[in-house]
C-alpha cells in the first residue's frame, strides 16, 4: 500500500471525519493526484532516522492543509476550476476551516514526546497564520520587490517549512534540527516559487497573471527596472491580449535579463539551503540532498542548453 | 543584491565571472527552453492542476 492510499485510509479516523462523506471524497480526489510534495514529511523522517510509518500522520497532516489553502486561494483567485464554483463559497470556507484543523489533529496523534508536539503544533499554527496573511498581501498585487518577497515568505514558503519540520518531529528528531530543516524548507518555498513565476509567464496563451494585474518575479523586473524595452513592456503588458503582444513581452522578458534574474535568485537560494543542509546532523541526508537536487535541476538544464 | 543592482552587473560588468557570463546567456534564449528545462519540475499548484474539485 502506498503513502498515498494510507492517508486515505486514515482520514476517516480523524474525529468527525469519518460521519462526514463530502470530506472524504474531496480528499481522496485531492490524494488521487498523487502530490509530490506531500511527501515531503517522508523525506524529513527519514532524514533524521524514522521510518516511512512514522511519518504518515505528518504527511495526512501536511495533505489537509495544502487542501485547506487550496480551497481558500481558489475563492481569492476566482479560479473557474475552483471547489467553491461547485459547492458555493459559505459551504467551501466551511470545508476550509475543516481541513485545517483536520491537519492539526493529525499532526497531534503522530507526535508523542510533549515538548515535540507542541512545537509541531505551533509551527503548523504559525504556517497558517503566515498563509493567510500572505493571501492577503497577494491580493494587494506586490509593487515592488520587497514586498514581492515579502508575500512568498509568508505565502508559499511556510508550507514547505511546515512539512519538513513536521516530518523530522514525526521521526524523532530533535527540535534544533526540525527548526534548521523547516529554514531549508522555506528556502525551498521559495525556490518553488520562482520556478512557478518563470513557468508561468512563459506559457501560451497568457497565464491569468499577466491580465489580472499579477506581477510575477520576471514581470515585477521587467516593470522595475529601468532597461531599454521597459516602455514598451508596460505598453504590451496593458494589452496582452492583442495579437503578437505575448511573444514580444516575453522575448523582452528574456533579452532584459528578467529570466537571468529568476535564476540567479534560485541558484543563490540552493547554495544557502546547501549550507543549512551540510551544518545539521542528519541520519540520511540524502533524503534532504535529493529534494535540492530536483529543484535546482531546471536551472541546471537551462544552463546547459545555453552552452549547447 | 535587488533587481536593480543585478541589472547594471550582468550588462555593464567589465570582467565578468564565469557566472556572471552564464547568467547573461540566459538573456539570448526562447521561451521554448525556459518550458522545455522546467517541464518536468513538480509545481506547488496553487489554484491549478492541483484544484481539489470532488467527482460530480
Amino acid at each position: 500500500m502506498d503513502m498515498f492510499d494510507q492517508i486515505v485510509n486514515f482520514f476517516p479516523m480523524i474525529p468527525h471525519i469519518g460521519e462526514w462523506q463530502e470530506a472524504q471524497n474531496m480528499f481522496r480526489h485531492a490524494a488521487s493526484r498523487k502530490p509530490d510534495h506531500w511527501l515531503m514529511p517522508v523525506r524529513a523522517c527519514e532524514a533524521v532516522g524514522g521510518s516511512q510509518e512514522q511519518a504518515v500522520p505528518a504527511v495526512l497532516a501536511i495533505a489537509c492543509a495544502h487542501i485547506s489553502i487550496l480551497l481558500v486561494d481558489d475563492m481569492l483567485d476566482d479560479d473557474p476550476r475552483g471547489e467553491y464554483r461547485r459547492i458555493g463559497m459559505p459551504a467551501s470556507s466551511n470545508m476550509a476551516c475543516a481541513f485545517q484543523a483536520a491537519a492539526l489533529q493529525a499532526l497531534a496523534q503522530c507526535v508523542k514526546e510533549p515538548s515535540a508536539r507542541l512545537a509541531a503544533l505551533t509551527s503548523f499554527n504559525e504556517m497558517f497564520l503566515s498563509t493567510a496573511f500572505g493571501q492577503f498581501l497577494d491580493v494587494q498585487s506586490p509593487a515592488d520587490e520587497a514586498a514581492y518577497w515579502r508575500t512568498t515568505q509568508t505565502k508559499s514558503s511556510p508550507f514547505f517549512g511546515a512539512a519538513l519540520q513536521a516530518g523530522a518531529l514525526a521521526g524523532g528528531g530533535s527540535l534544533d534540527a526540525a527548526e534548521r530543516l523547516k529554514e531549508l524548507g522555506c528556502l525551498y518555498g521559495e525556490m518553488i516559487q520562482v520556478h512557478d513565476d518563470m513557468h508561468d509567464t512563459m506559457e501560451t496563451p497568457a497565464n491569468p497573471d499577466w491580465s489580472q494585474g499579477r506581477s510575477p518575479l520576471p514581470i515585477l523586473f521587467a516593470q522595475l527596472v529601468d532597461h531599454p524595452d521597459r516602455a514598451r513592456f508596460m505598453e504590451l503588458h496593458k494589452n496582452i491580449s492583442d495579437e503578437g503582444a505575448l511573444q514580444e513581452a516575453q522575448e523582452i522578458l528574456i533579452r532584459c535579463g528578467a529570466v537571468s534574474y529568476c535564476v540567479d535568485q534560485l541558484i543563490r537560494r540552493h547554495e544557502k539551503a546547501q549550507g543549512i543542509l551540510n551544518a545539521i546532523s542528519l541520519v540520511r541526508r540524502d533524503a534532504i540532498a535529493s529534494l535540492l537536487d530536483e529543484v535546482i535541476a531546471p536551472v541546471q538544464r537551462l544552463l546547459e542548453s545555453c552552452e549547447a | 543584491m535587488n533587481m536593480q543592482d543585478f541589472y547594471k552587473q550582468l550588462f555593464t560588468a567589465k570582467t565578468p565571472t564565469a557566472h556572471q557570463r552564464s547568467l547573461a546567456s540566459l538573456t539570448r534564449i526562447n521561451r521554448t527552453q525556459i518550458l522545455d528545462a522546467t517541464q518536468d519540475l513538480t509545481w506547488l499548484l496553487w489554484g491549478n492542476a492541483e484544484t481539489v474539485s470532488a467527482p460530480q
